[in-house]
């Protein structure tokens, strides 16, 4: 039962997914792309346009359910691709343990840095 | 009893064997979908550098400038758009039972799901050859 509530919030998380990596991928490098279609992004990676966009209020949300479902949807897939491997339930469990420490370790350090990201100066 | 039901092993993972190219896909959106969760961490830990390491962060920016980076940047990027079109095709197929077709009464030659998925697949292979042309412009032409 649990294990199916796992697997569903993992195709939510899929579903989220496909909108916010696929405008941040695109925005971050697809930029010559979606200029040739009329949207003026900038450079991505110069200083000031990192600034601006740690300030946009918008692409802050975008990256907050970006970093939550990409972190969620990766580190399941991991498990699952890991836990094929052996058929003790031992070691399933070690597995499991260790990835959601793991990767609720980088979803604080992700959230810490997006939110610090704002006090960056231009 | 436990050795026979790993056998296989990693060679498991990426066995196409005698499946189709269903089977073929499955394994590419594995090695992709790998291959993303692990750039995932590395890039919050390089992201976060902009933060408490201005210095070390710029200096990583000139060096995803030089042609190998670009072109693994690149990698990176057909990895997600092959992950992201497959995962489509998986959505539409396990959750809303598209492309596969009705249920049919049994017919000689055998009408399977692979079969029936087929112009579907071709479809989407169709999409992702686009985007593999249009980022291959971005990366290497365009910028």
């Amino acid at each position: 039962m649990r294990e199916r509530r796992f697997y569903y919030w993992f195709m939510w998380a899929a579903v989220v997914l496909l909108v916010a990596a696929t405008f941040h991928m695109f925005l971050m490098h697809m930029f010559k792309t979606l200029e040739f279609l009329g949207v003026q992004v900038g450079e991505p990676l110069e200083w000031q346009e990192v600034v601006r966009r740690a300030k946009d209020g918008a692409y802050l949300t975008l990256l907050f359910f970006l970093l939550t479902a990409a972190l969620y949807h990766g580190t399941y897939g991991l498990r699952s691709v890991l836990i094929e491997l052996t058929s003790s339930k031992k070691a399933q469990r070690i597995i499991t343990w260790a990835l959601a420490v793991i990767g609720l370790a980088a979803y604080l350090w992700g959230l810490y840095f997006l939110f610090a990201s704002v006090g960056l100066r231009g | 009893m436990r050795r026979l039901q790993r056998r296989l092993g990693i060679w498991g993972w990426v066995y196409g064997g005698r499946y189709g190219i269903t089977r073929w896909a499955y394994i590419l959106h594995r090695i992709t979908g790998l291959a993303l969760i692990l750039y995932l961490y590395a890039h919050l830990f390089v992201t976060s550098l902009r933060v408490w390491n201005r210095p070390a962060w710029e200096a990583f920016v000139q060096f995803s400038k030089t042609p190998v980076m670009q072109a693994l940047e690149w990698l990176l990027f057909l990895a997600f758009v092959y992950h992201a079109v497959n995962g489509i095709r998986l959505l539409l197929t396990e959750f809303f039972g598209l492309t596969i077709g009705k249920p049919a009464h049994p017919k000689v030659p055998p009408d399977t799901s692979v079969k029936r998925q087929l112009k579907w697949n071709v479809l989407f292979m169709l999409v992702l050859a686009g985007l593999v042309v249009l980022s291959g412009l971005e990366f290497f032409f365009w910028r």
